[in-house]
């Protein structure tokens, strides 16, 4: 059974739809700076969604009163496009929302706490509960009024993946008809904190892949796709999932191991459920976070699978930052949209290739180019690994 | 294809159903070094990691077949000890010289990543969040590794309580007769029976919203259909009643449909936490096991009135 993609919708640091960060990126135009969100003594370049909370609220016609999580709201809205792209009324069949998260209502928890910490009685209570990861899920169902399947996913980094690919079973299973599936996450203090404690952030603009690469930066996003068994399709899909896998390193807690078992694994199986051969692949999208381990353990898991015939790859963080629970969910989107409009994305800021691996990324936008199979993988802590695979569809 | 699901094998770590001085029902913990044998990782692992990690590995002890082909896992609020402890000492430090291990262990997949690490497997890992529904998602999710051509899936779910977390419920009327609680379960799902497998998982079945009974009890009958049973063929109901009347009169009223099956609760046990109702099915399992009179059980459990889940289980 063929899985559809026929509803992409995606917001960043660098667009509130898909179109705005396609042409971002087509601009090489990236959207980091300095953070604005809440006050901060760490001074890293971060890539925000360029909107308050009240104007994603006015954006959505909600009330400006209510409290949503900032997680919440830009879920909400990437989902939303995701389905009106998709044309599907979503009583019309068994629709289901699958979301992921690694941070939930975090943003406003770590507001809570501040007055929480000095004196129990204090903390505006509707600042804490969306804590939990399941909030955000639940706002975009109602808000899409999606009565069927629902759940939430959290795997850190490669939580979108997962959610993706759990759709996607869901529906060979005979389970849902057609499904919303991505993730979202806010960036807030305590990831910010948490990447810097560990000492993986860039202090520039990250850049993956290259030799003098320093580390990671944070962003935040949201990225949905809108799945559906071909017999329910009605308008012309953008491609299919012919691929997953999710595979763990079994390694350390947030290191990779040097060669990249886990990535291998997972890029491997996801090649052989397509039923293709790996030098049929014309595009990576890569995790790529810029971090010296990731990009090493990816690079060599990359050339132990596809040997002579490396194909083109690229990272699109340096535009708009590790999104974390959203990453593979915004680049899931950008990698449909390689397959159904043949574009490979710029690797910016790539300077010279590392030792070890001399793997050498896209530098710059194509577009119209004959691009068959897409591979996008995302890897998160604990040695959660996920590889998607999206193709053509023959005859389209 | 649709195969069935064995349970083959099943761990708990949980309370003994007295409340603490806090007002709490705390998990009765095993002597953690005889489980989690590796000192380094263990020293360093939160509360609800070791019983997490500690659970699924006595869970995978007690089964015969010890290939793992997937772990699922399952929290409804994750490490919250953790998730507080990194947030007081960013906010207490300024921001400055934070140790990153609460950091890293705050996330929800840390449980199902050790038990990775632990037992080496390399295998499909997952973590469901999603409040009152994350047991639930991970049996669904492991029922289908197995139609998927799957031999053997270990599934299970943690949550645990904290002081700040009772504040805040109390603050929120959301403890009005109700005993906050925590535990860890794990299952063993199989495709093929052993020769001690007690029981076997027929359907996991969810549905979210405010609904009044009788649009629930609408609900149960129809799952019962879609699985060939009337609410007769049901020996047992087993219901999370967590003692505040207005969720008890739900469960009163679902209890109507079944008048001949026996009946029984979970939550003076466990308590009241989001993944409770892994307890439920531990708890399930076990009067399977021993009593010749339940054929097939039904567990309904509702979180606040939202979260709605159906388990029905069946004697082997």
């Amino acid at each position: 059974m063929n899985i559809c993609i026929t509803g992409v919708g995606a917001i960043s640091g660098i667009g509130v739809n898909v179109e705005e960060n396609l042409h971002a990126i087509r601009n090489n135009k990236h959207g980091m700076g300095r953070v604005t969100l809440f006050p901060t003594a760490i001074d890293v370049p971060v890539c925000e969604v360029k909107y308050t909370n009240r104007q994603l609220k006015a954006l959505l016609a909600l009330p400006s009163c209510k409290t949503y999580s900032r997680t919440a709201l830009l879920g909400m809205l990437a989902a939303k496009e995701a389905l009106s792209d998709s044309g599907i009324d979503v009583n019309a069949q068994r629709t289901g929302l699958i979301s992921s998260t690694s941070v939930g209502g975090m943003d406003l928890s770590e507001h809570f706490y501040i007055d929480f910490r000095r004196d129990s009685a204090r903390g505006r209570l509707r600042d804490i509960i969306s804590h939990d990861c399941g909030d955000s899920t639940g706002k975009i169902a109602s808000y899409l009024a999606i009565t069927d399947y629902t759940t939430t996913i959290n795997t850190a980094c490669s939580s979108a993946g997962n959610a993706i690919m759990l759709g996607a079973r869901m529906i060979k299973n005979g389970l849902l008809d057609a499904v919303i599936v991505g993730g979202t996450d806010a960036l807030c203090k305590f990831t910010l904190n948490g990447f810097h404690s560990l000492m993986i952030l860039d202090k520039a603009i990250c850049a993956p892949f290259s030799k003098s690469r320093e580390g990671l930066n944070l962003g935040e996003a949201a990225g949905y796709l809108v799945l559906q068994s071909e017999e329910t399709v009605k308008r012309k899909p953008y491609c299919t999932l012919s691929g997953y896998s999710n595979a763990n390193d079994a390694y350390h807690q947030t290191a990779t191991s040097p060669d990249g078992d886990g990535p291998y694994l997972c890029m491997k199986e996801a090649v052989e459920r397509a039923n293709i051969q790996p030098r049929e692949v014309n595009y990576i999208n890569v995790h790529g976070t810029g971090t010296p381990n990731n990009d090493l353990s990816e690079g060599k898991a990359i050339m132990r699978l596809f040997g002579e015939n490396i194909p083109a790859f690229s990272s699109i963080k340096p535009f708009i930052g590790h999104t974390l629970g959203a990453s593979e969910g915004i680049e899931a989107v950008l990698s449909v949209l390689s397959v159904s409009k043949g574009i490979v994305y710029p690797n910016l800021n790539f300077k010279e290739p590392v030792e070890d691996t001399n793997l050498i990324p896209v530098t710059a936008w194509g577009e119209g180019l004959a691009v068959k199979h897409v591979l996008s993988n995302s890897f998160g802590f604990g040695g959660n690994n996920s590889s998607l695979l999206f193709s053509a569809i023959e005859g389209l | 294809m649709k195969r069935n699901c064995y349970i083959n094998s099943f761990a708990s770590i949980h309370p003994a159903g007295t409340v603490g001085e806090d007002g709490m029902l705390h998990a009765v913990e095993p002597d953690y070094k005889q489980i989690i044998t590796n000192a380094n990782i263990r020293r360093r692992m939160s509360h609800i990691l070791k019983m997490g990690v500690a659970c699924g590995l006595k869970c995978l002890e007690h089964s015969e077949n010890k290939q793992i082909d997937a772990i699922i896992t399952a929290t409804g609020l994750g490490n919250l000890a953790d998730t507080e402890k990194f947030l007081d000492n960013l906010i207490g430090n300024e921001e400055q010289l934070l140790n990153p291990s609460a950091f890293i262990q705050s996330t929800s997949n840390a449980i199902g990543a050790q038990i990775a690490l632990l037992t080496h497997n390399h295998a499909y890992n997952n973590t469901y969040a999603h409040r009152g529904l994350s047991f639930e998602s991970a049996l669904i999710d492991g029922m289908m590794r197995l139609w998927e051509g799957n031999n053997q899936v270990l599934a299970g779910a943690a949550d645990e309580v904290s002081q700040a977390q009772y504040l805040i419920l109390k603050r929120l009327r959301m403890l009005e007769n109700i005993t906050l609680g925590e535990g860890a379960q794990f299952f063993t799902l199989a495709a093929e029976k052993q020769s001690h497998t007690p029981a076997e998982l027929v359907g996991v079945k969810t549905f979210t919203g405010l609904f009044g009974s009788g649009e629930v009890r609408q609900k149960i009958k129809s799952y019962l259909e879609e699985n060939h049973l009337a609410p007769d063929d049901l020996q047992h109901i087993s219901t999370g009643r967590n003692g505040n009347h207005s969720v008890d009169s739900v469960y009163n009223d679902v209890e109507q449909l079944f008048p001949s099956s026996s009946r029984s609760t979970f939550k003076d046990i466990c308590g009241e936490y989001p993944t409770a109702s892994a307890f439920g099915m531990w708890k399930g399992i076990n009067r399977l096991k021993e009593s010749d009179d339940i054929r097939y059980l039904l567990i309904y459990n509702q979180y606040y009135s939202i979260n709605h889940s159906l388990i029905i289980l069946k004697k082997c």
